[in-house]
């Protein structure tokens, strides 16, 4: 749900490494899809389209549970023993 | 050598999140309404807030922060009519970020205030994104743009805490799918309202302008917040 391209993410990241130390890094981005919970079932799933109809009571008072974050998660490195 | 993995897990909207937590506190502590109304170039949102003046004005004091990436001309249209407001050019940038609102904000004359509103630059698609302490980001779309937009904005109107459909005078002369429309905003945030307004003829103005009174009067903003 945030809107990033991530063609121009990955664009980013290369120029800000430059001619770092981490110039040969490559930036590996994860997608978590929308998912949202319905208020009157309790149906909780992923919502296709950005459509936010329960598919099972076709209610539209969902509360989105997943796919609002945007984070740096973790970084992987070689280590020298 | 081995591999090592270290979390980090950070928010990359954290330091933008920090000045937009700032702003809460300085709209909480002066018993504010912030409104951040967004929409396209040329959808209404000057006009509408002109046409606020006289019915809102006789019952709150309010001033905008009026964002553009150039030029001060919608400043100097709403200054022309008495509303105290500041102008926040971003030279370029596609929406206001939190830092910009916060201090522009603590430039206004808070304690003489009921509500703030916050004009975004004319956009769909960055301004939904950024949390920049509002009480409730607004949506604004006009006839003009057609009735399928907010399917190819969901973000917008997923955020907004209501829509305002502008220029409906319009109407009668543009193939404009109202029912379409009223349901594509339903299908992607049914919890909203949604107003139908002319600003030109001042048709569905009255109900708008209750639904600011309305979030303005009761300081439980929380109840506008969770919705």
């Amino acid at each position: 749900m945030r809107q990033v391209v991530p063609d121009t993410l990955k664009f980013a990241y290369q120029t800000l490494v430059g001619e770092t130390a981490a110039a040969n890094s490559s930036l590996a981005i994860e997608f978590q899809a929308t998912e949202a919970l319905c208020r009157d079932c309790k149906w909780q799933g992923p919502v296709p389209s950005h459509l936010f109809v329960c598919p099972q009571c076709d209610s539209t008072d969902l509360e989105i549970t997943a796919g609002r974050d945007l984070a740096l998660i973790s970084m992987e490195f070689d280590e020298d023993e | 050598m081995s591999k090592r993995r270290i979390n980090v897990y950070r928010d990359l909207m954290g330091e933008n999140e920090k000045w937009a937590e700032d702003t809460r506190n300085v709209v909480a502590t002066n018993n504010l309404t912030m409104l951040n109304l967004i929409g396209s170039p040329g959808c209404g949102k000057t006009t509408i807030l002109e046409k606020m003046v006289g019915a809102l004005g006789a019952r709150f004091q309010f001033a905008v922060l009026e964002g553009d990436v150039e030029t001060t001309n919608d400043a100097e249209r709403l200054n022309a009519l008495g509303i105290p407001v500041s102008q926040l050019i971003t030279s370029g940038a596609c929406h206001l970020s939190a830092k910009m609102v916060n201090t522009a904000l603590k430039d206004l004359p808070l304690d003489e205030l009921d509500i703030v509103f916050v004009e975004n630059v004319g956009n769909l698609v960055c301004p939904a994104q950024f949390d920049i302490g509002e009480t409730a980001k607004i949506a604004v779309l006009s006839i003009t743009e057609g009735e399928d937009k907010p399917l190819k904005y969901p973000m917008l109107f997923r955020e907004a805490k209501a829509a305002i459909l502008s220029k409906t005078d319009l109407l009668q002369h543009l193939p404009f799918d109202l029912d379409a429309c009223r349901d594509y905003v339903r299908q992607i945030n049914g919890n909203i309202p949604l107003f139908e307004v002319s600003a030109s003829s001042g048709n569905g103005m009255a109900a708008w302008i209750d639904w600011v009174a309305g979030a303005a009067e009761s300081k439980e903003t929380a109840a506008i917040k969770s919705a």
